[in-house]
C-alpha cells in the first residue's frame, strides 16, 4: 500500500507514538511500583494458590521444627522435663514436642498459659505413633497455674469433662464433631490456614471455617453474639493484630472444653517469620467471669507449599454420625431444610 | 467425547497424583476407640461406600450364623492414602460381597477401623491412612 | 494512520484503573469482578436459559424420579441442607444468601459464601484433570480451573461426587458432569451462566443463568448449621419454597 502521508506527518506520528509509548511505559512502571510498595507494606500472610499455613499433621510430613517452633518451646528444660515425665523416650523429645504442637496450644512467652494435660494421663494425639506411643484421650491437668486461674464454675465444667473422658465417653474434641469453635478455640485446628488480605477486610479460612476481620474500624456498639464474634484488625509493623469481642458462650476455649462467657475478649497477633517459613501466632484471652486473670498462648504454623487440589474439600460432617454409639456430640444439623 | 479431548499430558497428571498422595488429612477424632492389638474378619454386603475426607466409610451388612444382619460401619482413611493403596471411589459398589478385616471397637460393638479387604475377584486392598492428631 | 497520543494514554489509564488489587502484573488486564453479591430471586429448580425443563434423557428421567421420591419419603437424604455440606455447582449458584468474590490470593479466585460457610477456591489456568482421574477421586466441589476471557471469568469443573443434586428438587448428575461458568459484570450486577454437560443424564448441554446484585458495604454473617440464620424472607421465592416444604408439596 502506498504511503500517502507526508514526511513531516510521518515524523509527527512517530514522535507522538514514541511519546505515547513512553508515557504508557511510565504508567505501567508506576503501577507496578505502587503494587510492589503496597505488598511489602503489609505482612505477607496471604500466600499464592497452592500454599497454606499448616498447623501440623503429625508423622512423616512435618516441617523442620526449628523453622517455625519457638526455641524456648523446643529447648526449654521445663518442656523437656515434662516430656520425659510423660514417658517420652529421650531421643524422641523434639519429635514429641513437634507432633504435640499440632493440636495443643503452646504456652505464651510469659504469663499464665492454657490448660494442658494431666501428667498422670498424658495426652498423645494420633500422630504419636511415630514415637511409639498409642493415642490417648485428653484429660485436663487440674494442678497447674492455668487450672488455678479458672473460677469455680469453670473448673467444675472441666472436671465433668475429665470424668466423661476417663469413662471413655464424649472423648472427641468439639472440632472433630464439626462444631464451630470460637476464638481462640479455632487456633488449635491443624488444617492449613489461609488469608485473603484486602484493604478493608482480611478473611481467614481453614478447613470449613471462615472468619472475617474488618480492618481499621472500631467495634460496633453492641455486636450480636456469634460463634466467632466480631473481629476488627490493624497492622502494626510486621504484625496483624485481631481484636475479637461478641462471642456467644457456646464454644470452648480449648479442646479440654474449658468454657467461657460472652464477656470474652481475645487479641491475636500474626507474624511471618524465618524468611516466610513460619507463621508466629500468639493470643491473649480476657474473660473476668471465667478466669481470674488474663492468660495467653501461642500456636505456630509452617508454610505448606503445593497443597493438593482438593484440600478445600475437608468436609467434617460427611459420614460423621456417632456410628459406634460412643456418646459423641451429634454433628450440627438443620432440623428442617432452610429453604 | 469432549472430556477425552481434554486429556492432560502424563507429567502433569503425575504431578497432581503426587500432590494428592502427599495430602495431609484433616484433624479428626481419636483412634483410641479401636483396639489396635486385635483384628477381626467379617464377610458382608456393601450397602454404601462413602468416599470423603477426612474419613471414607464402608457400611457393610453382615449376617451372623443365625442369619441376623447387623450393620458394620468401617472407618477408612481419606482418599489420599486410599488412592496410594489402589483404591478409587468406584472400587466398591452397593451389593458387592467382600471380606473385611478391621481393628474392632474396644466396646465390642459392630464396626471397626479398616485394616484390609478382599474384593469379589479375590484382590486384596489395604489402607495407609495418614494418622493425624485428634 | 495517525494514532492520537491522548487516545493511547486514555485507553491505558482506563485499563489500569480497572485492574483490581490482585492484578497479575504489568500488561495483564483482568476484569474487576471482586465484590459482595446477593441474588434477589431464589430458584428452587435450575433456571434453564430459554425456559422449560432441563433436557433429561431416559436414564436422567429415571434418576430424577428416584431422587424425588426418595427425598419425598425421606429414604434419600439431602445432606446439603441437612448437614450443611457443600451445595456444589450449579446448586450453589442459586444461593439466597450473599457471597463474596475475591480475585485473590494471586493465582486463584475465591468465592466466600455465607451459605454453609462455603469457601470455593479455583486456581487460575491450572490443568483440569481427565475424567478418569477425576472420577477416581471425586469431591463435593469438583476440580476447577479458572481463566479470563476478556471481560469474563470462565470457571470449569469436573470430578463431582454423588452426594449432591443439580438443584434442590433432586435434579440428578452422573460422574461425567462437567460445568462451565461464564461470569461477568453487567453494571451493578454479576451474571453467571453455567453450562451443564452430563451426557449420561441429559440429551444435550444446557444452560442456567443466575444474576446477583452488587452490595457494597454488606458484611457476611455466620451460618452455623442448626442455628438461626439471616432473614432471607425478602428474597423472591423463599417464602414460597418454605411453605411448599412445610406442606410437603416440595420436592
Amino acid at each position: 500500500m502506498r504511503d500517502v502521508m507526508s514526511v513531516s506527518s510521518k515524523s509527527k506520528v512517530r514522535v507522538a507514538a514514541a511519546l505515547g509509548a513512553a508515557f504508557c511505559g511510565a504508567l505501567l512502571v508506576l503501577a507496578t511500583h505502587l503494587a510492589a510498595a503496597q505488598s511489602t507494606a503489609i505482612p505477607p500472610l496471604m500466600l499464592p494458590y497452592g500454599s497454606g499455613w499448616s498447623g501440623g499433621i503429625g508423622g512423616r510430613t512435618l516441617a523442620p521444627p526449628e523453622s517455625y517452633l519457638p526455641a524456648d518451646y523446643l529447648n526449654s528444660p521445663e518442656q523437656i522435663q515434662a516430656a520425659l515425665a510423660r514417658g517420652v523416650p529421650p531421643d524422641k523429645v523434639t519429635a514429641y514436642l513437634q507432633i504435640r504442637e499440632s493440636n495443643q496450644l503452646l504456652p505464651p512467652e510469659s504469663g499464665i498459659g492454657p490448660i494442658t494435660d494431666d501428667p498422670a494421663h498424658p495426652f498423645f494425639n494420633n500422630g504419636m505413633r511415630e514415637i511409639g506411643k498409642p493415642s490417648t484421650v485428653r484429660i485436663a491437668g487440674l494442678d497447674s497455674e492455668a487450672a488455678r486461674n479458672l473460677k469455680p464454675w469453670a473448673l467444675e465444667v472441666v472436671k465433668k469433662q475429665n470424668a466423661l473422658a476417663l469413662a471413655g465417653r464424649n472423648v472427641e474434641a468439639r472440632h472433630a464433631r464439626c462444631w464451630e469453635l470460637g476464638v481462640p478455640g479455632i487456633l488449635e485446628v491443624p488444617q492449613p490456614l489461609y488469608f485473603i488480605q484486602t484493604p478493608d477486610e482480611v478473611v481467614m479460612y481453614n478447613g470449613w471455617r471462615v472468619r472475617h476481620v474488618y480492618m481499621n474500624v472500631p467495634h460496633s456498639k453492641n455486636p450480636p453474639l456469634t460463634w466467632y464474634g466480631e473481629s476488627v484488625g490493624r497492622y502494626d509493623g510486621d504484625t496483624l493484630i485481631v481484636d475479637t469481642v461478641g462471642q456467644n458462650d457456646k464454644s470452648a476455649v480449648d479442646a479440654y472444653r474449658t468454657p467461657h462467657t460472652t464477656k470474652i475478649h481475645v487479641v491475636e497477633r500474626y507474624r511471618v517469620i524465618n524468611g516466610g517459613k513460619g507463621l508466629d501466632t500468639s493470643f491473649t484471652v480476657d474473660d473476668p467471669d471465667t478466669f481470674y486473670r488474663p492468660w495467653g498462648g501461642r500456636r505456630p504454623r509452617f508454610l505448606l507449599p503445593n497443597r493438593p487440589l482438593n484440600d478445600m474439600d475437608q468436609i467434617c460432617a460427611a459420614g460423621n454420625d456417632d456410628h459406634f454409639d460412643l456418646g459423641l456430640d451429634p454433628v450440627p444439623q438443620e432440623a428442617t431444610p432452610d429453604f | 467425547m469432549i472430556l477425552s479431548a481434554m486429556r492432560i499430558t502424563t507429567p502433569l497428571l503425575a504431578a497432581m497424583a503426587i500432590a494428592v498422595a502427599a495430602m495431609p488429612a484433616a484433624a479428626h477424632h481419636s483412634t483410641a476407640m479401636f483396639d489396635a492389638s486385635k483384628t477381626v474378619t467379617v464377610e458382608g454386603t456393601v450397602r454404601q461406600f462413602l468416599w470423603t475426607n477426612p474419613h471414607s466409610w464402608i457400611y457393610l451388612t453382615v449376617a451372623d450364623a443365625n442369619g441376623q444382619t447387623a450393620e458394620w460401619p468401617i472407618e477408612l482413611g481419606g482418599p489420599g492414602g486410599l488412592l496410594r493403596q489402589g483404591w478409587t471411589a468406584k472400587t466398591l459398589t452397593p451389593g458387592m460381597k467382600v471380606k473385611a478385616t478391621v481393628h474392632p471397637l474396644r466396646e465390642g460393638k459392630a464396626g471397626g477401623q479398616f485394616v484390609s479387604l478382599i474384593l469379589p475377584d479375590g484382590k486384596q486392598l489395604g489402607d495407609s491412612s495418614a494418622d493425624v492428631p485428634q | 494512520m495517525r494514532v492520537p497520543v491522548f487516545a493511547l494514554v486514555v485507553v491505558t489509564s482506563a485499563a489500569l484503573a480497572r485492574m483490581p488489587a490482585s492484578a497479575q502484573g504489568p500488561g495483564s488486564a483482568v476484569p474487576d469482578l471482586a465484590g459482595t453479591y446477593w441474588a434477589t430471586i431464589y430458584y428452587r429448580t435450575a433456571p434453564v436459559v430459554g425456559g422449560g425443563a432441563p433436557p433429561l434423557n431416559d436414564a436422567g428421567k429415571t434418576a430424577y424420579e428416584k431422587n424425588r421420591s426418595g427425598l419425598r419419603d425421606g429414604s434419600l437424604q439431602d445432606p446439603t441442607r441437612k448437614y450443611c455440606l457443600p451445595d456444589s455447582v450449579p446448586r450453589l449458584l442459586a444461593t439466597p444468601y450473599p457471597f463474596q468474590l475475591f480475585q485473590l490470593p494471586p493465582g486463584q479466585v475465591t468465592f466466600v459464601h455465607e451459605l454453609n460457610n462455603q469457601v470455593r477456591v479455583v486456581g487460575l489456568n491450572v490443568p483440569l484433570p481427565s475424567y478418569d482421574k477425576a472420577s477416581a477421586d471425586p469431591t463435593y466441589a469438583g476440580y476447577g480451573t479458572a481463566r479470563y476471557e476478556g471481560d469474563t471469568l470462565v470457571v470449569q469443573a469436573i470430578g463431582f461426587n454423588d452426594q449432591t443434586f443439580l438443584d434442590s428438587s433432586g435434579l440428578p448428575h452422573s460422574d461425567q458432569l462437567m460445568t462451565t461458568e461464564r461470569i461477568r459484570r453487567m453494571g451493578n450486577q454479576l451474571e453467571d451462566v453455567v453450562t451443564i454437560h452430563d451426557p449420561a443424564y441429559y440429551s444435550r448441554d444446557w444452560q442456567a443463568r443466575f444474576v446477583y446484585e452488587r452490595r457494597r458495604g454488606l458484611r457476611l454473617q455466620e451460618y452455623a448449621c442448626g442455628d438461626k440464620h439471616r432473614d432471607i424472607s425478602h428474597v423472591k421465592g423463599i417464602s414460597e419454597v418454605r411453605a411448599a416444604r412445610a406442606q410437603r408439596r416440595f420436592p
